[in-house]
């Protein structure tokens, strides 16, 4: 039986010159020149990414890779678990520079640098930043960089960064004086350096985390909190945790003002004690 | 089965087709895809285009099966059915008052969503609203960015329904993310589980009383952060509902207030879970009572709280 073109489809392509769409579609059997419907899908998250409005969502409908992305507006992607963005060297994979209105959703993404990429995900600027179902790997200096300039928010679940020599997962708020909040669920950080950091160091206001039911394997250090010279009140909850196979389990790695909670949580390496770190463990 | 079907649609108007549809030919299972149209007759091969087509051809307890990315719109139930979203299927919900699945359903009726994307864009009204049925079972949904509420399960009929709602995310609401709200008289019981509450306007999750009976809420493994008012939170007003809200190993953090029991008849049971980085950590006033295990870790930065935890010893 033929496909039929439903009316819904006929309006979207209608309307794509004149304007944005909510929903937009990405396929490897799509094309640049398309106006990103679903029966016409662009082939880039770039291209789609002009085509859709505030708010909207990048569908993606086939395996395959999509490029790079920088985002300066509220949008979600759904990936659904099969979208890939490979990282030139050099490059990021997707860089959010949204208004502080915007929250930024990204879900079911695989970004790979295959050594060569710098980043996986850097964010700068936005109200949120949500990640759900998504691996980041073999970039080479962030995985995830969380470095917000002002207020931001960020909830990472289900997801991965793996195999990044230097910041697999890096929370390190820029300049300002906001309160900066992530929080870490189901989480892995694998084979990397510095595996989930929370530093403090780079502003002056307070920086929350909290981490449950997540892992840190086979990294330089797993889990690590600073804020050098006393800048920023850190505060990095940990909750039923496993670091094991890390050259340093967990550190606490400088600054009077960075703290480490720790509890019901695994530790199979030893924890560094650096400089004037505060750890505290719960009974 | 496919030629009746088609003999069917050959002699009348598809739509007055699918409306009139024998209930012995209405199908168990139905299929909508991006490539279908509702001119079709929901089967696999010709799938719908909407999920309110499907639902008319569906039978009572029927599943409504996705085939490919996309939106497939708002949906009003009345009967026991299942929707399987895959994790790819979407609804926009455009304006204050549209609300992207409503369900009013027999109370002899279940009904389950699985794998779906509910996305208001900041203007759609409300994401899930249930307010009759045996009960509502979420999976692996992800409902965002609804102007009110992400899900609101509203009994007042008796028996009461049951909610239950596993590994999904509601988050960006400009409401309450999820609320559990007892207009009734009888026992409404919910479990959330493995739940992400993230960015949210008012309340995380709220289990409000306002009539009578009792509301029983379980909470495990689950998140509220970044809510500006309430994560987690019990109230019955000034209604005789009697209100529980247990809270096990989960995270309260960055919200306006952590965990909240603020009337009479409110109780609120934290074990084994954390708050950090509220601004309040944790409200127990007007009545409302907080107990604690003694086995729960109030990590940093939490703000001045309001009233007082009270132990009750493990069993």
């Amino acid at each position: 039986m033929l496909p039929d073109y439903s009316r819904a489809d006929l309006r979207a392509a209608r309307r794509s010159g004149a304007g944005a769409d909510t929903r937009v579609f990405v396929s490897t059997a799509g094309s640049d020149s398309n106006p990103c419907t679903v029966s016409s899908p662009c082939r880039t998250f770039a291209q789609a990414y002009t085509a859709v409005a505030t708010n909207g969502e990048i569908d993606v409908l086939t395996p395959g890779g999509y490029g790079g992305l920088t985002i300066s507006k509220a949008i979600s992607i759904q990936g659904h678990g099969y979208a890939g963005i490979s990282v030139a060297s050099g490059g990021t994979g997707i860089t959010i520079n949204a208004p502080s209105t915007d929250s930024v959703n990204l879900n079911g993404l695989l970004i790979d640098g295959g050594g060569v990429g710098q980043n996986g995900i850097v964010f700068n600027s936005g109200k949120s930043l949500t990640i759900e179902n998504t691996v980041v790997r073999k970039t080479i200096y962030y995985g995830l960089g969380f470095l917000p300039t002002a207020a931001s928010t960020l909830a990472v679940s289900d997801s991965y960064f793996t195999d990044v020599p230097n910041f697999a997962f890096f929370i390190f708020p820029q300049g300002g004086s906001s309160t900066v909040t992530a929080s870490i669920d189901r989480t892995g950080v694998f084979g990397s350096g510095n595996g989930l950091y929370a530093n403090g160091g780079a502003s002056t206001g307070v920086v929350n985390v909290a981490v449950t039911d997540s892992v840190a394997a086979n990294n330089a250090t797993g889990f690590v909190v600073a804020s050098f010279y006393n800048t920023a009140v850190v505060n990095f909850a940990m909750t039923h945790c496993q670091a094991v196979g890390n050259a340093t389990g967990i550190e606490a790695a400088g600054g009077a003002t960075a703290t480490l909670w720790l509890a019901q949580s695994t530790v199979t390496r030893k924890l560094a004690w650096v400089r004037s770190g505060h750890e505290r463990s719960h009974k | 089965m496919t030629k009746i079907t088609l003999v069917c649609c050959l002699i009348a108007p598809a739509l007055a087709c699918a409306l009139h549809a024998d209930p012995a030919r209405a199908q168990t299972r139905v299929f909508v895809s991006t490539a279908g149209s509702d001119t079709n007759p929901c089967t696999v091969s010709s799938p719908c285009r909407t999920f309110a087509q499907a639902y008319s051809v569906a039978a009572t307890n029927a599943e409504i099966d996705v085939l490919t990315p996309g939106g497939y719109g708002s949906l009003t139930i009345n009967k026991a059915i299942s929707i399987q979203g895959h994790g790819f299927a979407g609804i926009s919900v455009a304006g204050d008052s549209g609300t992207g699945i409503y369900i009013q359903a027999p109370s002899t009726d279940a009904v389950s969503l699985n794998g779906l994307l509910i996305d208001g864009g900041g203007s759609g009204g409300y994401g899930i609203w249930f307010v009759g049925g045996k009960s509502l079972t979420i999976e692996n949904c992800v409902v965002r960015k609804m102007k009110f509420n992400g899900l609101t399960f509203a009994a007042s009929a008796q028996p009461s329904p049951t909610l239950a709602v596993s590994n999904s995310y509601f988050s960006d609401n400009g409401a309450s993310a999820m609320l559990i709200d007892m207009e009734g008289t009888a026992a409404l019981t919910a479990s959330i589980d493995r739940t992400g509450f993230y960015g949210n306007g008012s309340f995380g999750l709220l289990a409000q009383g306002a009539a009578n009976g009792t509301l029983t809420v379980g909470v495990a493994d689950s998140v509220a952060s970044n809510t500006s008012g309430c994560g987690f939170c019990a109230d019955a007003g000034n209604s005789a509902t009697v209100v529980n809200l247990a809270l096990t190993h989960s995270l309260s953090e960055g919200n306006g207030t952590g965990v909240g029991a603020t009337s009479a008849d409110a109780t609120v049971w934290l074990a084994q879970s954390t708050l950090t980085g509220n601004t309040i950590g944790y409200n127990a006033s007007g009545g409302g009572v907080i107990n604690t295990y003694t086995d729960n870790y109030n990590a940093a930065a939490n703000g001045t709280p309001t009233g007082t935890l009270t132990g009750v010893g493990k069993q």
